[in-house]
């Protein structure tokens, strides 16, 4: 069930509906979530449920067993780690086969065909179901928070239930912690006034970045990366920009969704987007971009390998592992995986030769606002360069398209970069606007003459330049 | 109640005030014979549902809010509303989300004056593409449904159906071949067999049941969806399958619904044409304000002759006809399978004789084996329809013709259009002739 779709509609609005009426009685609102969540979830394909509630009723008990082990003794210690494993080894397992299995079988062949071996890959005909990448991510945060002593176990299967099946955020994110999340879970929801109106701006501008600026220059994107071959100079970048504004807009435009109607239920999710191409270098960019997996990976996976405590190269070599691994979460593929290592590259790139520390702020007193821009003009481009091998789909693509870039643009590719600007004009207005005050929720703070108006653009421009509910989101696919 | 309070209950006296004005509107709109020509009809059956709804709601509210079971949205506490709640950032530059106190009236600002000027601009659309914007599909649709609406004489011959039967049917000629008046009322494939029922419904509303009707459809017609934005195009009020006698499954519920958001959402509904001049705006201002309105060069009887064919077109139009047909079985959607049956039944009710022929094709396509196997399970299908009923006839001959007198496979140009007229009403004096040979051996 897409978010842009008239199923979506009408499902929202029954649920909110009665969501409202059970407002005093968390439980019965849960056990509505609860119900919502498996319903939205099982409108993709209902085989799907019965994976996530294996995973969820794996992780609750093993989360309570977890919790029931409280002494320090080594059996206990040993205990502790065993329950652990057991969760990360099933979260991972069912992960890996349903995401990777193929993945893996068929680079193996390749390798051993490189050495003149021949061997025929078992494939098997799996379906990938929607939003694993997010649930088993979240659920395992949730035990290893346990195990790390920060979190307690919840004892209700039904509110642990809806944290992992919760449907705004299930299939594309923002992947939440539990102790975020849970505590809300199991706390009656008060709706503000002040979080309804942000809601209702979140939906409507997610809305907005997503059938108008994604699904449009999605389609400019489209036609050069698949026809790469009949394009040169700079309709290749013009393809790549138009790509970059595409998944940004596709991307962040599900979490604002996401966000918004959690908010109309009084949940708070975390921001996974703060307007990531202004960032100044990698860092900055990973704090601005898909924040919920940077954080993620950051937490249990980058300073559980020892962060940056252990010296330089053991510095780049976490970094570099928990961005290829980053890149290998999105897709089992290649190309995901050479976005990864680039951006882990350039990483350990920026920390050894920047002089400031990564970490300090960006801006400082000592630069001009010429090198501040100068400095996100750099990071852009490079990050362009990820997109590149991030969207093409074979090595020859990255090739041809890295090696014909040039400042030459075609009669064609004026046509498309003046679409491309005609859709990005609005985004750009909007961001440069939330950078300079610092809000992303400027608009909503606009009096009544000015934001009546604004709002009526974005909605009318959904509705003549908005495509139908064809159009998935990108993330889906991970 | 002992006491209305403007203030709390603005929600409840909202919701009661417009639906008594909309049960209003609606016993006003009959008394004054806006009601149409069965009275009472859809929409004022609409606006009274919805209005008493409103009304009672106004009620269920004001009784939930009286023993506390009415939601709440409650504002922050005092004490944090002069806190602007704003998330935490590892370091300022970061933009963060600054929450804003708000309140009801703020909200329902927002909202509701979105609402007022998306519908305002929606409007402006409305009046734009009705004074200055054209489309030859959906300007054929409605001027033959004014055709239909403005005759002040019963015809002896009805044409009905779609593009191909429109530039491909010369009622002078029909009239010289087979005597009385004849009129071309074909519109385009989109609107299916359901237009062909609509138009026959309207037309015995006006004149009483039409002595023989003409059907002409392209191979493919029965394979089309309707499509309601071009069906909104048709001059009928709302709920138009409540006025008429055909049965109200025709058109449903939620397909009536859509016709009508159709009509007037133009801003969602005619998109396509918006952005086109959004675009042609940005490229040539003064363009803007220039009328496109085309004249599609109607002859007083509805048919509309093209003179210059299209020989290039036609055979790549072929090729795409080809791989459609290859892609695909052949299926009827229900929408055709419900109007042909209604047909059918008043054709048998009434005694119409109903003459039912494919257009005209262009000759390779015709001759093509992969066309021949699929053309044979339209003519099965409708064989089997127009056996249902002694008076309609499927006519199973196909007039072909070469490109240099096509527009495209299945569109003639005038010289076609002349010769296949002539087939046509030959065919139909065949079909006369041994009908009448039938009845008298059966008499004997």
């Amino acid at each position: 069930m897409l978010f842009n779709s008239q199923v979506f509609l009408i499902f929202f609005v029954v649920i909110y509906a009665l969501y409202l009426l059970s407002q005093k009685r968390v439980k019965l609102q849960n056990t509505l979530l609860l119900v919502a969540s498996y319903i939205f979830y099982g409108y993709w394909d209902w085989r799907f449920l019965s994976l996530i509630a294996l995973s969820t009723f794996i992780d609750f008990y093993i989360g309570k067993s977890l919790g029931a082990v409280e002494g320090d003794t080594p059996a206990d210690l040993k205990r502790r780690k065993i329950l652990l494993f057991c969760s990360v080894g099933a979260n991972l397992g069912i992960l890996g086969f349903f995401k990777y299995f193929n993945f893996f079988t068929d680079s193996f062949a390749e390798m051993l065909n490189l050495f003149g071996l021949q061997a025929d890959p078992i494939t098997l005909n799996i379906i990938l179901p929607v939003g694993i990448s997010f649930y088993t991510f979240q659920t395992m945060s949730y035990t290893i928070d346990i195990y790390r002593n920060q979190l307690k176990p919840t004892q209700s299967l039904l509110d642990f239930a809806v944290f992992v099946s919760f449907f705004p955020q299930l299939v594309a994110g923002p992947i939440e912690r539990a102790v975020n999340l849970l505590p809300q879970v199991e706390q009656p929801r008060r709706i503000t006034m002040e979080h309804f109106n942000a809601g209702l701006f979140l939906i409507l501008w997610g809305y907005f970045k997503k059938v108008v600026i994604a699904d449009n220059t999605g389609e400019i994107a489209n036609l050069i990366f698949n026809n790469y071959t009949t394009y040169s100079g700079f309709d290749l970048v013009i393809g790549v920009l138009a790509f970059a504004i595409q998944i940004y807009g596709d991307f962040s435009g599900y979490s604002d969704i996401a966000r918004g109607i959690s908010r109309l239920m009084g949940f708070e999710l975390m921001i996974n987007f703060r307007l990531p191409y202004f960032a100044l270098n990698p860092t900055d960019f990973w704090q601005r971009w898909h924040i919920s997996l940077s954080t993620w990976l950051k937490d249990y996976l980058y300073i559980p390998l020892g962060g940056n405590r252990k010296g330089d190269f053991a510095t780049y070599r976490n970094l570099f592992l928990t961005m290829l691994l980053g890149g290998l979460w999105h897709g089992a593929s290649w190309n995901f995986v050479i976005w990864g290592a680039f951006h882990g590259l350039i990483l350990i790139l920026y920390r050894k030769f920047e002089k400031r520390p990564a970490h300090a702020d960006p801006w400082g007193g000592e630069h001009s606002y010429l090198v501040v821009v100068a400095k996100m003009a750099l990071m852009f481009v490079l990050t362009l360069l990820g997109w590149l091998f991030f969207r093409a789909s074979t090595a020859h693509q990255i090739g041809y398209m890295l090696t014909h870039i040039s400042l030459v643009l075609s009669p064609e590719g004026l046509t498309l970069a003046s679409s491309l600007l005609f859709f990005s004009l609005p985004l750009l207005v909007v961001q440069v606007f939330q950078y300079i005050t610092r809000d992303l929720l400027i608009l909503p703070k606009l009096p009544a003459l000015a934001r009546v108006p604004v709002y009526s653009f974005l909605l009318i421009w959904a509705l003549i330049f908005g495509t139908t509910e064809s159009a998935q989101f990108i993330y889906f696919q991970f | 109640m002992k006491k209305v309070n403007f203030s709390k209950h603005w929600l409840e006296i909202g919701m009661a005030g417009m639906g008594i004005l909309m049960v209003a509107v609606a016993v006003l709109s009959d008394l004054v014979g806006a009601g149409g020509a069965s009275g009472f009809g859809f929409k004022q059956l609409v606006l009274v549902i919805v209005g008493s709804g409103l009304i009672v709601l106004a009620g269920v509210v004001l009784k939930a809010r009286q023993v506390g079971l009415l939601p709440t949205f409650t504002l922050l506490d005092e004490a944090e509303s002069d806190v602007h709640l704003a998330d935490t950032a590892p370091y300022k530059q970061l933009t963060r989300e600054i929450l804003v106190a708000s309140n009801v009236r703020s909200v329902l600002t927002s909202v509701l004056g979105t609402i007022v000027l998306v519908l305002a601009v929606n409007f402006a659309a409305m009046w734009y593409i009705d004074r200055y914007i054209s489309n030859t599909g959906l300007e054929l649709v409605e001027q033959k449904w004014k055709i239909l609406q403005n005759m002040e004489a019963p015809v002896d011959w009805l044409v009905l159906g779609d593009s191909t039967g429109n530039q491909g049917v010369v009622p002078e000629i029909l009239e010289n071949e087979l005597g009385g008046t004849a009129l071309n009322l074909c519109t385009i494939v989109p609107m299916t067999t359901l237009d062909d029922a609509l138009m026959l419904d309207v037309y015995i509303d006006k004149f009483g049941p039409p002595k023989n009707i003409l059907i002409v459809h392209s191979y493919d017609a029965v394979s089309t969806e309707m499509s309601p934005f071009i069906f909104a195009r048709v001059p009928l009020p709302w709920g138009v399958s409540s006025r008429y006698r055909f049965s109200p499954a025709l058109i449903s519920i939620s397909q009536q619904i859509q016709i009508a958001v159709a009509r007037h959402f133009p801003v969602y509904f005619e998109n396509g044409t918006l952005k086109n001049v959004i675009f042609d705006g940005l490229k040539s201002p003064e363009t803007l304000f220039v009328s496109r309105k085309v004249n599609l060069g109607l002859t007083s009887k509805g048919y509309m002759p093209r003179y210059e064919p299209r020989p290039e077109d036609v055979e790549d139009d072929k090729e795409g006809h080809l791989e459609g047909i290859q892609s695909e079985e052949f299926f009827v959607t229900e929408v055709n399978i419900v109007a042909v049956d209604h047909i059918t039944a008043l054709a048998e009710q009434h005694g119409i004789n109903v003459y039912i022929v494919t257009g005209p094709l262009y000759e390779d396509l015709y001759e093509d084996r992969i066309f021949q196997e699929y053309f044979a399970k339209v003519q099965a299908w409708w064989s089997e329809a127009a056996g249902r009923s002694e008076y309609v006839h499927y006519v199973t001959s196909v007039s072909t013709f070469p490109s240099d007198e096509m527009e495209e496979v299945d569109h003639a140009t005038h010289l076609a259009a002349e010769q296949y007229t002539e087939n046509v009403s030959s065919e139909i004096m065949k079909l006369q002739r041994n009908t009448v040979v039938k009845n008298v051996l059966t008499e004997y």
